[in-house]
C-alpha cells in the first residue's frame, strides 16, 4: 500500500513537473522485493539521474508479460530459476545475481502456533500449515527444503505468491507457514524461526536487450551500495 | 456509429479469439485429461452446483422478504446483499475470514464446534455463495415487484392459503426469473476466483477450482492455462446457448 | 328484500356505503370510477380496511373474476380452472372431467391447453368465468364478466353461464354497464355512485 502510495506520488511529481528531462524507467520486480523497492528507487534515482517507476507481480508471470511486450527496462526474479527461462526466450541479456533470500517459519500466535519450533514440527503439527504454490519460487523453495530434510508435510492451501502465504498467518487462519526471511522481517510481530537447511533462492536483475541505461541499473543493483540496502532488509550477498 | 460500436466489440470479442488462437489443438486431451484439470474441473462442478443451489434455496425467501419489505429496514438490507456485486472478490473473500474465519466473529463459534470453514471444499461453497448470491435475488427480486400481486390474490379468494398460493401461482410466474437467477449465480461461482483464493486457499483436489488452476497453470504452464480458460468460455456459451430459446419462450409467456 | 350483506368503506375521495340485498343475482351498476371494482373486492376480503357485516355470517367459499381477469400466466386454461378445484379440495380423480366440462360450458375446448397470453381476450374473460364458477362456490363475485367476449358468442355464452349458477344455487353480485346482463339474470339492481 506504502509502495503503491509512494509510486502514485512519484507519477503525481512527474506530471507537475511536465516536460521534465530526467527520463523515466520501468523495473519489473518480484513481489518479495516490495519492501526494499523504496531505498533502492532512491538510490538509483541518485546515481543516475532517471525516475524509475517499479512494478511488482508474481517472478512466474514475468516471461509472458515480458513476451507481450510490457515496458520493461529492468526485471528483478525473486529466483535464478525463472531469470533462466527469460533469458533463454532471449527476452533479457545476461543477468546478474543482486541478492539471496532464505525461507524461514513463521508461526500464528495459536495453540498449535506456539508449539512449533523447527521444520520437522511443520510435518507432525495438528495445526494449519499453508505453503506458497509450486509454480511460484518461494514454492519451489519450499518443496526443495521439504524434499531435503525429508519431510513429507500436507498444507491447508499452497497459496498463489508468498504475501498470500504470509497473510493467513498474519490473520491466524493458518498456525505456520514457509516464507522468506524478508517477508517475516518486514512484519517484525510475527514469530519466525530460521528453517534448517541449505536452500537459498537468488534474485537476480537483467536488462532489457541491448538496454543501456537498463544494464546500468543492474551493474548498480548487483554492486556494493545496493547491496548495504538489500542486507538491511534481511537478504544476504549472492 | 459503427466506428464507435467498434470499439468495445473489440474489446470484448479479442480476448476470446484470442483465447481460440493460442490453443494448443494438438495437445488439448493431454491438457484436459491431466490431473490438475480433471479434479479442477470436478471440484468446480460440484461446488457451483451446491452453492447455486444455497442460493435458490436462502435467496428465494430473501428476494421476497426484499420484495414485500418497505422501509428503512429493507434498504438497508438490499444494501448489503448487493454488496458483493460492488465490492472486489479479494475483499469479500477478506470479510468472509473476519466473519467465518477461525478467529472470526462467527467462525471462532464453529471453531469451538470443531466445524472449519477456511481451507475446506465447505469454504469454497461458502466464498462462491457469498458472491453469487446477489446475482440470484436480484433477479428474482425484480421478478417479484413486477409481478401483478392479482394472481394470487385470485388464488386466495378461491380458497389457497397464502403460502399456496405462493407455492401455486406466483412461484411459477416468477420461474424464469429464477431459472435466470440461477445461471447467472452459478456462472458467478464458476467463474468465483478471489474471494476463493482468499477464504479457501488453493490446494489441489480440495479448494483448488477451474479459475484457481488457470492461475496457478499460468506460471507453470501456460499452454495447459491457455485450454482450462477455453473450457471455461465453452462452458459459458454452451450456457448461453442452450438457455437462449427457452429462456426467451418463458419471458414471452410471462407477459399478461 | 332482506340484506344480505353492508359495506362501508372509505379510501381518499371514494366513499362507499351499501347494502347488498339477498337475492340470487345482484347487479352493481353505475358509471366507472363509481367503486364497482372496490366493493367487490371488499366483498372478496381482498381490502382489510373495509368494514363488511354478512348478515347471515360469511360464506365459506367464494368465486371471483376480477375486472383483468388475471389468468394465473404460467398455467394453461385449463390448468387455470383446474386450479380452483384443487384449491376447493376437490379429489384428483374427479379434477379431469370437471375441468372438460367447465371448459365445454365457456366453449373454450379448443384452446384449452394455450397459455394466457396465447388466447385472445374474449377468451380469456371465458377461461376466467370457468375458474370462477368451477368449484361451486357459495358466493360468485365477477367484475365485468361477458365484456371482453365478441358479440357473436356473448349471448350464448351469457345464458349458459347463468343456467349454471341458477343450477347451483350460488348467489352472483356482479358489476355490470350491459342492461342484457341484468336482463339474462333477473338480477336485483343496485346503483353505485
Amino acid at each position: 500500500m506504502r509502495r503503491s502510495l509512494g509510486t502514485l506520488a512519484a507519477v503525481a511529481s512527474l506530471a507537475a513537473c511536465g516536460g521534465a528531462d530526467r527520463p523515466t524507467v520501468d523495473v519489473l520486480a518480484a513481489s518479495s522485493y516490495t519492501d526494499v523497492a523504496e531505498s533502492l528507487e532512491a538510490l538509483i534515482e541518485r546515481e543516475l539521474g532517471v525516475d524509475v517507476r517499479f512494478s511488482f507481480g508474481s517472478s512466474g508471470s514475468f516471461l509472458e508479460q515480458l513476451r507481450q511486450g510490457a515496458p520493461a527496462s529492468v526485471v528483478i526474479t525473486a529466483d535464478a530459476a525463472t531469470m533462466e527461462r527469460i533469458e533463454s526466450a532471449g527476452l533479457v541479456d545476461p543477468s546478474s545475481a543482486i541478492a539471496t533470500n532464505r525461507l524461514v517459519i513463521v508461526t500464528a500466535d495459536t495453540a498449535a502456533g506456539r508449539m512449533i519450533e523447527a521444520l520437522t514440527d511443520l510435518a507432525s503439527t495438528d495445526g494449519i500449515v499453508v505453503l506458497c504454490a509450486s509454480s511460484a519460487p518461494c514454492g519451489a523453495a519450499s518443496d526443495e527444503l521439504l524434499r531435503r530434510a525429508g519431510l513429507d508435510v500436507s498444507p491447508a492451501s499452497r497459496e498463489p505468491n508468498v504475501r498470500a502465504t504470509l497473510t493467513k498467518v498474519l490473520l491466524g487462519e493458518a498456525d505456520a507457514a514457509l516464507v522468506y526471511r524478508t517477508d517475516a522481517l518486514a512484519h517484525g510481530g510475527l514469530r519466525s524461526i530460521p528453517a534448517d537447511g541449505e536452500v537459498v533462492v537468488t534474485g537476480r536483475a537483467a536488462a532489457a536487450e541491448g538496454d543501456a541505461r537498463g544494464a546500468a541499473i543492474v551493474a548498480l543493483l548487483a554492486g556494493p551500495d545496493a547491496a548495504e540496502i538489500l542486507r538491511d532488509a534481511g537478504f544476504e550477498a549472492p | 456509429m459503427y466506428a464507435l460500436a467498434a470499439v468495445p466489440a473489440i474489446l470484448l470479442g479479442a480476448p476470446l479469439l484470442a483465447l481460440l488462437w493460442r490453443l494448443p489443438w494438438t495437445d488439448l486431451t493431454d491438457a484436459l485429461t491431466s490431473e490438475a484439470a480433471t479434479s479442477a474441473l470436478g471440484l468446480s462442478l460440484v461446488t457451483s452446483v451446491i452453492a447455486t443451489g444455497l442460493c435458490v434455496v436462502f435467496g428465494l425467501p430473501l428476494a421476497w422478504a426484499l420484495a414485500v419489505g418497505r422501509g428503512m429496514p429493507t434498504r438497508v438490507v438490499r444494501a448489503f446483499c448487493l454488496l458483493p456485486i460492488v465490492l472486489p472478490p479479494v475483499v469479500g473473500g477478506v470479510a468472509l475470514l473476519l466473519a467465518f474465519g477461525r478467529r472470526g466473529l462467527v467462525g471462532q463459534w464453529f471453531d469451538g464446534a470443531g466445524v472449519q470453514l477456511p481451507f475446506t471444499t465447505a469454504g469454497v461453497v461458502l466464498a462462491q455463495a457469498f458472491v453469487a448470491l446477489p446475482f440470484f435475488v436480484l433477479s428474482v427480486e425484480a421478478a417479484l415487484r413486477q409481478l401483478d400481486e392479482e394472481f394470487a390474490e385470485v388464488a386466495q379468494v378461491h380458497g389457497a392459503s397464502p403460502f399456496r398460493a405462493f407455492t401455486a401461482v406466483t412461484l411459477p410466474s416468477i420461474g424464469p426469473a429464477i431459472a435466470a437467477g440461477a445461471v447467472l449465480a452459478w456462472a458467478r461461482a464458476l467463474g468465483e476466483f478471489g474471494a476463493t483464493v482468499t477464504f479457501a486457499g488453493s490446494l489441489q483436489g480440495r479448494t483448488q477450482t477451474l479459475p484457481l488452476a488457470v492461475y496457478d497453470l499460468l506460471e507453470r504452464d501456460p499452454a495447459d492455462a491457455v485450454v482450462l480458460s477455453a473450457l471455461l468460455v465453452v462452458i459459458a456459451v454452451a450456457v448461453l446457448v442452450a438457455l437462449r430459446d427457452r429462456w426467451f419462450s418463458i419471458f414471452r409467456s410471462a407477459e399478461p | 328484500m332482506s340484506a344480505l350483506v353492508s359495506v362501508r368503506f372509505r379510501r381518499g375521495p371514494l366513499e362507499l356505503d351499501h347494502t347488498v340485498p339477498a337475492a340470487q343475482f345482484v347487479a352493481l351498476v353505475g358509471p366507472n370510477g363509481a367503486g364497482k371494482t372496490t366493493l367487490l373486492r371488499c366483498l372478496a376480503g381482498l381490502e382489510p380496511d373495509a368494514d363488511v357485516e354478512w348478515h347471515g355470517g360469511r360464506p365459506a367459499t367464494f368465486g371471483y373474476l376480477p375486472q383483468r381477469v388475471s389468468l394465473y400466466p404460467a398455467m394453461s386454461l385449463a390448468d387455470n380452472v383446474a386450479s380452483s378445484l384443487r384449491f376447493a379440495g376437490v379429489h384428483r380423480r374427479d379434477i379431469a372431467a370437471r375441468t372438460a366440462a367447465l371448459l365445454t360450458i365457456v366453449d373454450i375446448g379448443d384452446v384449452a391447453n394455450r397459455r394466457p397470453h396465447e388466447v385472445s381476450g374474449g377468451q380469456r374473460q371465458r377461461a376466467g368465468l370457468a375458474r370462477a364458477i368451477a368449484a361451486h362456490p357459495a358466493v360468485l363475485l365477477l367484475d365485468e364478466p361477458f365484456s371482453a367476449i365478441d358479440v357473436t358468442t356473448r349471448a350464448m355464452v351469457r345464458n349458459r353461464v347463468i343456467d349454471h349458477i341458477r343450477d347451483s344455487g350460488a348467489r352472483c353480485i356482479m358489476a355490470t354497464h350491459d342492461d342484457a346482463d341484468l336482463a339474462a339474470s333477473g338480477a336485483a339492481r343496485v346503483d353505485i355512485d
